[in-house]
């Protein structure tokens, strides 16, 4: 048994150790899942003696980092579901919610927004939005911690530890989304996606919010309770349970407050009773909804408990988006307003923010499995459905929404009618362009003046974050009737709402609306000249008609009735469906088509990967003056391990050259640049098959997420390695397309190699940037390969030259063909050399059994194909006599297929046919005699390469040596031998010389005559210590030397 | 002699002495054995004028256009190569074109492996201060930060780099050839401009490539071969090394009578004898170079021509036998001895004999003279074993352990002729002596 069977042994066994076990019985699935007949949900399960539950935040170990079993080396996530998938193997899945740490993401992305404090390396984490598999083997959990979702603006050394909190602390501020310079907030920031968009999205968003304060922030705290709660009562029963969640819900709310925010109750109180006496039907929905979850509780809606509990779970999700009001505690309304104007102050100082809002707005699409996760956080089926929208949130919603629905804003708008003073402040605060305007927005008399002022400004924020509201408003508006519909689920599960509630909100419905309205038509006008400014699509009119309600309605979802689109949101839990209905989206409303903006020159695109590209010019050769520190160039989209590598290379460039390369001007520069090796053309020609086998291969072992092993034998220079660099190319494109699954390529070399182990070393060092000793990496990678690691991306491995990597024990090449049969390694190698038999001749048959019998052979290219690449470069250029290319081509076909070899000869042919006048060819035909290349160039290139230039050497040796040469062939012919004594070549030598008529040279001059025509290699001998007892060879044969000499 | 000649020199006038000594700095100069002088080069130029342009063309390309290439010039030693290249890069630097790019020299007598050659490129690239940071680490960091520096750059963007492998065959026997494939593909592939030269003297260089090296080179040839004809070229070499150029001395008719000096030398029957026997023997111009600087070398106030004399005196010195000098400085018993062994090579034809035997013929011709008294068998081991000291004879190589010494074969290194030579010159060889060795020659 092999070392590394052994240790795979080993691993696999340690990690079957912690058994896990399902606590609780299992749960009714929710509609969508009822499909998925073989799925079990549970709420929870203990793994080993650790006990999780849904919501908790876990370490997940992760394979790919040097150190899997310690916390450092997992990653961080929230789990959102745990299930048991019915099958055989890995049938304990959990779906999560991914958290990154600060060093998981590029440098250049660390940025914060102005009024944020500086990341703590330690304590900060970000949501993660990129495309990650959220579907993870529990098995991978290492322990428990602990995350805490605060807002953005809150430093995280203010924020204490929870006392009672045994397990590791962590705070997330933001979310990451792979792209931009700045990390952005957690929900905070309108984009600048069009009004119908956010409209739609922020009803989601609104209904989202309704239960993100009961979700995450304070579910986070909540959990040693939950801990002492789980201890004390045995989850038996699911609506026990459930119950006593919700109460947990409600006093850890509390002990948030107070711990973290150490908020103002005064203003908190005010803040309620604006809220109560207002009884906004936003509000009522939330409190409606809340209620109904808190009915199952058996509490009554109007109890003192329960407003209290809404508002302040209310006013923790202002907490988290008006970050400047929070930290502070405000007294009084003046306090607030002040507060307020420090802030706008803050934003005035800080276009960095409306950069950051921008760029949100680029990465409005987002995976779906994202939203998937998202979405699952609920536990309940109730739940399920807000979460659906949040979901939808964190993809695009969320990102205008920063606003979003119960923000302060909302409560701000409540205040200001009451209290006037803030009223009065209206206008300044809309120039800030922050939650102001929607006190503004809220009033129905808003002056014109103001308005004016916003767009002037062009504070895209304000706009944007006005907008939301607004259309929450009118969102609810239209909504309303269907809401029980969209909640009809709910309303299944929770045995309805009750119905005086239901008329509570209506009644405060009309009331709504027609603020909404008014407010509506403003935000309209804002919002539309702003979307002018910036190119988009909107057909919309700069004008503001209080009619326009009814157009709005019907630009918000034209073509598609209310019903229909939100209906889909609604059921879309599984990715596919929320993705299929943004694509609905994005087809019905042609004004949103274009929706990447790229955030330093306005421009926008159709799709991202325009976007990306576009912005990676601006990276390239405009960096953002903002940002600190250089923008360094970094591939598109990659994970950060692969972005570590490239940025710590950049420094090592060869300088920049100072002046531009000229570039080719003639027909024969063109052609010769068309001809060098380096310039690969477009398509391969002569090579389909073979890349369509290649292609083929690795593309079914991407779609299965497997490993698998190919080799490709073939000679030097018949386009192994370019093909293999096409497919990948493609594979690229299709990945970014997302026709495939994202993939890591790396090329490896092994002639860049200086020996076989560091290959370990060099795949290391490509997979996670890290370096290691050969040893160390190896054992490194044997971990990675043979640990699962749901957040890895397959790897394309390309080894170049590997019969170098041949080594007594053979273990690189063991290694390197058994990683990819092992089940979580997801890695495909693509294995190169020259001979066809590699596997048979030189390797262990353990080895290539490995290996496996998946081989390409290249073939060297027939003359036709070659002629067929030389014409295929030389496409469009005029310069060679389509013969001379024959010739060229049936020369190198003959000696060797080689492609390099053709395509030199041809080069070198511009070359002379450049700087030597030949006589015109002397064929008939005009096209032959008007090409600038013709057969004599390529032959007289051909005789340079080919032809040896021995007898042009021996014909320029003096005359001495020539002698001492036919002296040796005299020598030879004496003796027989093709081997002669420099003794008695000597004497041939002074014999030939008195013949001649010559005064020999002493023997030193002869002996030094011999080096020279040793050094030259047109004599081979031994160390010429050996005197006279040399012994001398020709290194051509006796006949060519006699024809150089004849004449001599 | 050279003592003599100072002190000589010290007593003669100091004009003409310090007139002479300055014109010795400049044909030095001149007379250096590597590298050239500008007009050295400038006359390579002109002896290789389609070759130095096709170098030109390839450098310039890739310093302006940013095309990779590689080239190999072929040479046998001594014609030029590496100073062609030198004045092609001096032709560039004076068109400015080279300042765009950089030139790394190599040598494989100097970089003796991968190792050595990576650090050298890295310090010639001025790479050294981006490292600066970090320590340099093994051989395989040096190599795939080297590589990852080159595949970072692009055609448009970085600096083009010229490499000049001199002796480039011995690069060929670095392990696995990793320097020169690495070189090769970035010259084949879209990576950073780079042009690789390599000057070697093995014509059958390509054949030391690894296929796959082989393919990658771009099997571009320059040859250089050394112009045949004696008259107008070695000639014309001869002046051109002696001829002083028109404003480097002050006293400019001396300069003038100097070179007029060296014209009418070429004319000079006895000189061109000389010319011609050391063109026959080489064409390798370090030879004549060397011949020159013995000549050049001793002028002194008073001889201040170079003459037939002369050139033929430093062309003995130079192209003397070796053996036959060596020779020269034995003892009467170690000549006897080598006699002895010369009569065995004949006997025998070639094959090798051991001391007992050449004992044996000692002993014999010594009883037949009778005057010699034979010497002991130690003193005579004692000599012999000087005569393998100075390799004159050689042990046959194989398996000579456990034999003893006295058993060992040997071969002589002495043929008949360079022996015949030898005693020849010797004064006061004993008579018996000569015609033993004459009577068996």
């Amino acid at each position: 048994m092999t070392l590394s069977a052994r240790i795979r042994l080993k691993m696999i066994g340690k990690k079957a150790n912690p058994k896990l076990k399902w606590l609780g019985e299992s749960l009714l699935p929710t509609r969508k899942d009822r499909l998925r007949s073989d799925v079990t949900f549970y709420r929870g399960f203990c793994l080993g003696n650790i006990p999780v539950y849904e919501k908790d935040c876990v370490y997940i170990r992760n394979a790919d980092s040097s150190d899997p079993d310690s916390p450092d080396g997992c990653d961080i996530a929230k789990v959102l579901r745990c299930y048991d998938n019915g099958q055989r193997y890995n049938n304990n899945r959990i779906e999560v919610q991914w958290y990154s740490r600060i060093g998981d993401i590029r440098k250049r992305q660390r940025n914060v927004p102005d009024n944020a404090p500086p990341l703590d390396m330690n304590l900060d984490l970000v949501k993660e939005e990129r495309a990650f598999d959220t579907d993870v083997d529990a098995e991978s959990i290492l322990s428990v911690c602990h995350v805490m979702e605060i807002p953005h603006d809150q430093s995280p050394l203010e924020v204490k530890k929870p006392s009672n909190l045994l397990e590791r602390f962590y705070i997330c501020r933001f979310r990451y989304t792979g792209k931009g310079a700045y990390l952005m907030p957690l929900k905070e920031e309108v984009t600048e996606v069009s009004r119908h968009t956010s409209a739609r999205r922020s009803l989601v968003s609104h209904l989202t919010n309704l239960t993100s304060p009961a979700q995450s922030p304070k579910r986070a705290p909540g959990r040693p309770r939950k801990i002492q709660e789980k201890e004390n009562t045995p989850r038996s029963a699911k609506k026990n349970a459930n119950k006593l969640t919700k109460e947990v819900i409600c006093i850890s709310t509390d002990e948030n407050d107070s711990e973290e925010e150490k908020l103002a109750t005064p203003l908190r109180e005010k803040m309620r009773h604006n809220l109560l006496n207002k009884k906004s039907p936003l509000q009522d929905k939330n409190r409606g909804i809340l209620q109904s979850k808190v009915q199952n509780s058996k509490r009554k809606a109007e109890s003192d408990v329960d407003d209290e509990a809404i508002p302040r779970k209310k006013f923790r999700v202002e907490d988290h988006q008006e970050c400047p009001v929070s930290p502070l505690p405000n007294k009084s309304t003046p306090n607030i307003r002040f507060q307020l104007k420090n802030f706008i102050k803050e934003t005035e100082q800080t276009p960095k923010e409306k950069k950051a809002a921008s760029e949100e707005e680029n990465s409005l699409v987002i995976s779906n499995d994202n939203m998937t996760s998202v979405e699952r956080k609920t536990g309940s089926g109730r739940r399920l459905k807000f979460v659906c929208y949040r979901s939808l949130n964190d993809g695009k919603i969320d990102m205008n929404g920063a606003l979003t629905a119960l923000s302060p804003n909302v409560k701000s708008s409540r205040s200001s009618h009451v209290s006037s003073t803030i009223k009065r402040n209206t206008p300044v605060k809309n120039v800030a362009g922050k939650p102001q305007n929607i006190t503004e927005d809220s009033d129905s008399d808003s002056s014109p003046q103001k308005v004016k002022d916003i767009t002037a400004t062009k504070k895209k924020i304000s706009n944007y974050k006005a907008t939301p509201l607004k259309e929450i408003g009118k969102l609810r508006a239209l909504k309303d009737n269907e809401i029980s519909d969209l909640l009809g689920s709910d309303c299944e599960n929770e045995k309805g709402l009750t119905s005086d509630e239901e008329e509570d909100t209506e009644s405060e419905h009309t009331f709504k609306k027609q603020k909404a309205k008014s407010q509506l038509d403003q935000e309209k006008t804002e919002s539309r000249s702003k979307i002018h400014s910036q190119n988009n699509l909107n057909v919309a009119t700069t004008k503001s008609t209080p009619t326009k309600l009814s157009q709005n309605k019907s630009k918000l979802f034209p073509g598609i009735g209310t019903r229909d689109l939100i209906s889909p949101l609604l059921d879309g839990r599984t990715p596919k469906k929320v993705k299929k209905t943004r694509e609905l989206k994005v087809k019905s409303k042609s004004t949103v088509k274009k929706r990447f903006r790229c955030d330093e020159c306005n421009e926008t695109f159709t799709t991202r990967t325009e976007l990306l590209d576009h912005e990676e010019d601006h990276d390239d050769f405009k960096p953002l003056p903002r940002t600190p520190g250089r923008k360094k160039k970094q591939s598109k989209g990659t994970p950060s391990l692969k972005t570590k590598k490239k940025s710590s290379s950049q420094t090592t460039l060869v300088p920049a050259r100072s002046d531009p390369v000229s570039q080719p001007e003639t027909t024969l520069e063109l052609a010769r640049a068309r001809l060098h090796v380096s310039a690969v053309p477009d398509t391969l020609p002569c090579r389909e098959t073979q890349f369509h086998d290649v292609y083929s291969f690795v593309e079914g072992k991407l779609l299965d997420g497997t490993g698998g092993c190919m080799y490709i034998s073939g000679v030097p220079g018949t386009g192994k390695t370019a093909t293999v660099r096409e497919t990948v190319k493609l594979l690229r494109e299709c990945s970014k397309d997302s026709h495939l699954p994202p993939f890591t390529f790396l090329e490896i070399n092994a002639m860049s190699l200086t020996e076989p182990h560091q290959l370990w070393v060099q795949v290391l060092k490509l997979l996670t940037g890290t370096k290691a000793t050969a040893e160390h990496a190896s054992s490194l990678l044997e971990k990675r390969f043979n640990t699962p690691a749901p957040r890895r991306e397959p790897t394309l491995l390309l080894v170049d030259e590997l019969d170098l990597l041949w080594t007594r024990k053979q273990d690189v090449m063991y290694n390197l063909f058994d990683w990819p049969s092992r089940p979580f390694s997801k890695l495909i190698v693509v294995a190169i050399a020259n001979t066809m038999d590699l596997p048979e001749r030189v390797m262990l048959t353990r080895v290539s059994s490995r290996l496996g019998l998946t081989r390409i052979t290249f073939q060297p290219y027939t003359h036709t194909q070659l002629q067929e690449i030389v014409r295929s470069r030389l496409l469009g250029i005029n310069a060679f006599d389509p013969d001379a290319i024959q010739l060229v081509a049936r020369k190198v076909a003959a000696l060797s297929g080689d492609a390099r070899r053709a395509l030199d000869i041809c080069r070198r042919a511009t070359e002379i046919a450049e700087t030597t006048k030949m006589p015109p060819s002397p064929s008939k035909s005009p096209v032959k005699r008007a090409a600038l290349v013709g057969m004599l160039h390529v032959d007289q290139a051909i005789k340079e390469m080919f032809t040896s230039p021995k007898i042009l050497a021996i014909r320029s040796c003096s005359v001495m040596e020539q002698y001492v040469l036919k002296a040796v062939v005299a020598e030879f012919t004496r003796s027989g031998l093709e081997e002669a004594v420099f003794g008695r070549v000597l004497e041939q030598y002074i014999s030939l010389c008195r013949f001649e008529g010559m005064e020999p040279c002493n023997a030193s001059e002869i002996l030094s005559s011999v080096n020279r025509l040793t050094s030259q290699r047109l004599v081979l001998t031994e160390h010429s210590r050996r005197d006279l007892t040399l012994r001398l060879r020709l290194n051509l044969s006796p006949d060519d030397v006699s024809y150089a000499l004849q004449d001599v | 002699m050279g003592l003599k000649r100072q002190r000589e020199d010290d007593e003669e006038g100091d004009g003409a002495d310090d007139l002479m000594t300055q014109l010795q700095q400049h044909l030095r100069h001149n007379l250096t054995l590597w590298g050239s002088t500008h007009e050295a080069g400038e006359k390579l130029l002109s002896l290789y004028r389609s070759e130095a342009q096709h170098l030109e063309e390839l450098m310039t390309r890739t310093l302006t256009l940013g095309e990779s290439n590689s080239a190999m010039v072929l040479a046998p030693r001594g014609t030029g190569k590496s100073a062609l290249l030198d004045t092609v890069l001096k032709k560039l630097e004076r068109t400015g074109s080279l300042c765009e790019g950089f030139v790394v020299r190599l040598s494989g007598l100097l970089q003796t492996d991968d190792r050595h050659a990576l650090r050298e490129i890295t310090s010639q690239l001025r790479l050294e201060t981006a490292t600066a940071n970090k320590v340099f680490g093994s051989f395989a960091e040096n190599l795939s930060f080297l590589l990852e520096s080159l595949r970072f750059g692009s055609k448009e963007s970085s600096k083009p780099v010229l490499f000049i492998l001199e002796e480039f065959d011995l690069f060929c026997h670095h392990r696995n050839q990793t320097l020169l494939y690495n070189l090769f593909d970035v010259a084949q592939s879209a990576q950073a401009p780079i042009c690789v030269l390599g000057l070697t003297c093995r014509l059958d260089v390509i054949e030391l490539l690894e296929k796959r090296v082989k393919s990658r080179f771009s099997h571009r040839h320059i040859h250089l071969f050394p112009p045949d004809a004696f008259d107008p070229h070695y000639l014309a070499t001869f002046t051109h090394l002696l001829t002083l150029p028109p404003d480097t001395l002050p006293h400019k008719d001396f300069a003038e009578r100097w070179n007029s000096d060296v014209a009418s030398l070429v004319e000079d029957i006895e000189v061109r004898r000389v010319l011609k026997r050391i063109h026959t023997t080489t064409k390798d111009v370090r030879t004549l170079k060397a011949i020159l600087l013995v000549c050049v070398s001793g002028l002194s106030g008073e001889n201040e021509r170079v003459d037939a004399k002369r050139l033929t005196k430093a062309h003995t010195l130079l192209s003397g036998d070796s053996k036959t000098k060596l020779l020269h400085g034995l003892s009467f018993l170690q000549l006897t001895l080598i006699i002895a062994m010369s009569h065995l090579t004949h006997t025998y034809d070639g094959e090798p004999y051991n001391f007992e035997m050449v004992l044996h013929e000692y002993l014999k011709f010594s009883r037949r003279h009778s005057h010699t008294r034979p010497l002991p068998r130690p003193v005579v081991f004692k000599a012999f074993d000087q005569l393998k000291g100075l390799e004159l004879i050689r042990a046959v190589e194989g398996n000579t352990r456990g034999t003893q010494r006295e058993y060992r074969l040997y071969h002589l290194l002495v043929t008949s002729e360079q022996l015949s030579t030898a005693l020849g010159t010797i004064q006061a060889l004993p008579t018996d002596l000569q015609q033993w060795a004459v009577s068996a020659i």
